[in-house]
């Protein structure tokens, strides 16, 4: 009988343990309040739109838990909600961005939600752990890329005045330089809470990195396209004609052709002068016609050209060297 | 300015984001900085640890005194000092004419 007992009471030991699973617990903040939201659109793309979120998730003492794990911010109601977990605890803001295709209607009737994970809140209830504020018309910032990158910078400069400011109102931290730019503190602040914000408001930056607008230069074949061009009809009926008599196409018929009074002409000079340079060098104006006239296209010229600078600089370059 | 009331509303990991700029650490007073090392090490501390301990600091070091300085009871005193003992903040000394308590690192 008492080995039975013992048995059971091992059994239901072991079936305890083994379906239990750990329980994560957090208590309730202090309070919880959304100091203020700006919605912006149209700032790296058009039809994107940008949170800015300044809250407040106060603890004493911070809890050890990461605000990542424990509370997370969010619009509603979309579906699946919109979300993200919370940097920071305490006073701090944050931003959501929604791409065109994420983005939600324009002054709708959406929500911020800055609420605990349930995973760590077994009840969520408002302006204990749970703060959520309805989106009304002022929050929207409606307007071009230009003008909402201009409305952007302004409210960024407006945040890093609030939480420069002495307690209570902010962290006593300065976050501008006396010109009103973000210094390097509150650059790493404004870059960690708004990625990207530095490529489309630089102004506000003390130091920025930004990459200079670059246009690649075109480089149209107008010019050789147009020469193809000149032949003429009746001329390339006839060099088509000839080309279908001896089996080869028209174009090389008009370069064959070409080529071998370009060898006659040289070989003339050759004879008179005695030099290979000359006569080839001489020659040369001769294909520029036939480019001219539109029977050889430009680029031969020029690759004969630059065969004739190369025999140049060997013929009279090692010459001399020689 | 950075005082400790000011930096009370600043989450203590976004404080050491900061802290690891040069540019921050450099321009704080020697005021700022020692604010800036007592929330680091504080945050996590409850409000009778951070009262108990800052009496120690400041001088108050016996049973009888720490209760006016503090303004907590016996019992909370006595367990603020036991969590701080055990995180090596506090160190209770036994004298022969009573018993002190000394802080074992300072800020």
């Amino acid at each position: 009988m008492l080995r039975k007992l013992l048995f059971l009471l091992v059994l239901s030991l072991v079936l305890l343990l083994s379906f239990s699973t750990p329980v994560y617990a957090i208590g309730n903040p202090t309070s919880i309040t959304i100091e203020s939201v700006r919605i912006f659109q149209n700032l790296w793309v058009d039809g994107d739109q940008l949170y800015v979120v300044q809250f407040k998730v106060m603890y004493d003492p911070v809890p050890e838990e990461r605000s990542g794990d424990t509370f997370l911010i969010g619009i509603t109601p979309t579906t699946p909600m919109i979300s993200k977990p919370l940097d920071y605890y305490l006073h701090n803001f944050t931003s959501i961005y929604l791409t065109p295709t994420q983005a939600i209607g324009w002054k709708g009737s959406y929500s911020i939600k800055v609420m605990g994970n349930p995973a760590y809140f077994t009840t969520l209830t408002e302006a204990v752990n749970m703060r959520t504020l309805a989106l009304s018309d002022p929050y929207w910032i409606s307007g071009s890329m230009a003008d909402s990158r201009e409305y952007l910078g302004a409210w960024c400069i407006q945040l890093a005045e609030t939480f420069s400011s002495d307690a209570p109102v902010g962290w006593g931290i300065d976050l501008l330089t006396a010109t009103g730019k973000l210094n390097t503190v509150g650059a790493v602040k404004f870059r960690e809470a708004i990625p990207g914000l530095e490529g489309i408001v630089p102004d506000i930056f003390a130091v920025a990195v930004s990459y200079p607008e670059y246009t690649p230069e075109e480089h149209p074949k107008t010019y050789e396209e147009y020469l193809r061009t000149v032949g003429g009809e009746r001329l390339e009926t006839a060099l088509n004609n000839l080309g279908t008599f001896l089996h080869i196409p028209g174009a090389i018929v008009g370069g064959l052709g070409l080529a071998i009074l370009y060898f006659v002409l040289a070989g003339r000079i050759f004879t008179a002068t005695g030099s290979v340079p000359a006569a080839v060098t001489v020659s040369l104006p001769f294909l520029f016609a036939g480019n001219l006239i539109g029977i050889l296209p430009l680029y031969i010229t020029f690759i004969a050209g630059l065969l004739v600078l190369v025999m140049f600089g060997v013929t009279f370059v090692l010459g001399r060297m020689g | 300015m950075i005082t400790r009331e000011s930096l009370q509303s600043i989450d203590p990991r976004q404080l050491g984001r900061f802290t690891r700029m040069s540019e921050f650490r450099a321009s704080l007073t020697p005021e700022e900085s020692e604010a800036v090392q007592y929330r680091m090490t504080t945050a996590h501390w409850t409000q009778e640890e951070r009262l108990v301990y800052d009496a120690v600091q400041e001088g108050y070091t016996d049973m009888d005194s720490l209760p006016i300085a503090t303004g907590l009871t016996t019992a909370q005193i006595r367990s603020a000092i036991e969590k701080l003992q055990g995180k090596g903040y506090v160190k209770e000394v036994i004298i022969p004419t009573g018993t002190e308590l000394g802080s074992t690192t300072k800020l």
